[in-house]
């Protein structure tokens, strides 16, 4: 690979040097003897916000706590705390007398470690860091386009991260497209610049065990640098500079998902931990909604099938029914089981499955699973993960059976794509279309904050 | 597994980023590839 030029400055080791194309790979170096690394997993999640709610469930026991995300988000007890063998045997048996099977010691054994590995005018160096500071606008990472600096750093998962140094009205640019998409109206598009700008202050401490801030994924807000931005998209941001929703003087956890169906979601209808009062279950209707008690199984169904009168009405993922057989059904219930860290895999076939609670947002809050070998409880955020069939928490179960009367498997009815909570995408182009301003967009589903410019008092601080 | 990266110089001058001011134009740090050079583990 040729590497020359001047307009990429590379810092690493207290040394500088100037190129216009790096190129890095990873390679292992071989340790002098192997070493064992170990950590306490004490527990598994599908969703940051209830490996949050989790930490501080340990921290109340007196367990000081890392979040990390490499594959589901994991609550690791703090290495730092837990530095050798006996410390974290010791915690396994103390939570295993609390009743605890979840937790265990995950170890793994090292041959070498993983090093960075770079040319700069034929000279190969390795390390474990490298800061990138380009001396122009843009620049390409694998192709893409960012604007920023970078750093390679490594991570608790044992391998690197890139970050990208990006102030937030220009990461906005990568953003809002993505998230919104192109065909918005663009009062919607406003709307979502000031939700992505609001969440990205107001969630900053997910990746705070690996010294970063944000993904660039659906787990945070998706990110593609400048690839694909939008002229209508970067004159919202532009229009809506600095703006933020406020609660209480802070800036809001500004949630949003593709589609509610019909119904927004409470925020502890999916996560467990602190409530957020503007985060309350909203007939995402324009029209008086019926007096329904959608946490009976009779009025839920009425309302799931009921077609009109919704925001979201006519768009795909607004109403929906999947059929999902035995099966199928048991086979991603073991895998969601194995990688949650929990024993219970060894059953041979699902029995029956029942909702047990459901929300006044009509979400299924737990079910339960009979199984030949006993029963299995799921709950909230994590029943999307555990089943194939649901897009959402936000439906009923239907069994299947054929003429012998034996059950099949269920068919899932239900409505919406995501969690549920906070704005609806595809609502607000309803509303966007209606003439609805961003700020009244932003009033609808989210009650009781204040749109302003943002103070740096408003970042709150975890 | 993302085996390579490479980063190169692109094209000037077309962001209008603005003034950067820590208090209303923060700078973040996002994890745009999370995991360079990660493998199938032997847990």
């Amino acid at each position: 690979m040729t590497i020359a030029g001047e307009q990429l400055q590379l810092r690493f080791e207290g040394k500088t040097l100037v190129t216009n194309q790096i190129s890095f790979t990873v390679v292992p170096e071989k340790l002098a003897q192997p070493e064992v690394e170990e950590r306490v997993v004490l527990s598994y999640h599908r969703s940051f916000e209830n490996a949050q709610a989790s930490a501080h469930r340990w921290q109340n026991l007196g367990i000081n706590t890392e979040i990390v995300q490499p594959d589901r988000w994991q609550v690791w007890a703090k290495r730092s705390d837990y530095d050798n063998p006996l410390a974290r045997q010791l915690l396994i048996g103390k939570l295993r007398l609390l009743g605890n099977n979840i937790a265990q010691i995950e170890r793994k054994r090292l041959s070498s470690r993983p090093l960075l590995s770079w040319q700069v005018n034929g000279i190969t160096y390795k390390g474990t860091n490298v800061d990138i500071v380009p001396q122009q606008s843009v620049t390409l990472v694998n192709q893409s386009p960012y604007a920023g600096s970078f750093r390679l750093q490594p991570n608790a998962s044992g391998s690197f991260t890139v970050v990208n140094f990006v102030p937030i009205e220009t990461y906005l640019r990568g953003v809002v497209p993505h998230e919104i998409g192109y065909q918005a109206p663009y009062s919607a598009i406003q709307a979502q610049a000031v939700l992505a700008r609001t969440y990205a202050l107001a969630n900053r401490h997910r990746f705070a065990v690996d010294d970063y801030e944000l993904c660039a994924t659906t787990h945070c807000q998706v990110y593609a640098g400048l690839q694909n931005t939008s002229p209508l998209a970067d004159r919202a941001i532009r229009e809506t500079r600095g703006k933020v929703l406020t609660y209480g003087g802070k800036v809001v956890d500004a949630l949003y998902s593709s589609t509610t169906g019909g119904i927004t979601a409470n925020y502890n209808d999916l996560w467990d931990g602190t409530d957020r009062p503007y985060l309350r279950a909203v007939f995402d209707s324009t029209k008086p909604p019926q007096k329904l008690d959608l946490s009976t199984e009779s009025d839920f169904r009425k309302f799931v099938n009921t077609q009109e009168g919704f925001n979201e009405q006519g768009w795909r993922t607004f109403r929906w029914q999947k059929f999902s057989s035995l099966g199928e059904m048991t086979t991603t219930l073991k895998n969601f089981l194995a990688k949650s860290g929990d024993t219970r895999t060894r059953f041979s076939q699902i029995q029956a499955v029942q909702i047990t609670d459901r929300s006044t947002s009509g979400r299924v809050l737990r079910m339960e699973v009979q199984t030949d070998r006993g029963t299995i409880t799921i709950e909230k955020d994590e029943i999307r993960d555990a089943f194939h069939a649901p897009d959402s928490t936000l439906f009923y179960l239907e069994p299947q059976f054929n003429e012998s009367k034996q059950l099949l498997g269920y068919k899932f009815i239900g409505g919406g794509l995501g969690h549920g909570v906070g704005m609806s995408q595809t609502g607000s182009y309803r509303l966007g279309r209606m003439g609805w301003s961003y700020e009244r967009i932003l009033a609808f589903y989210f009650r009781g904050t204040t749109l302003e410019t943002l103070q740096p008092q408003m970042i709150a601080l975890e | 597994m993302v085996k390579t990266i490479l980063i190169s110089w692109g094209l000037a001058g077309l962001l209008p980023l603005g003034a950067v001011s820590a208090e209303t134009n923060p700078i973040l740090k996002v994890g745009i590839i999370q995991r360079f050079g990660s493998k199938p583990t032997d847990r």
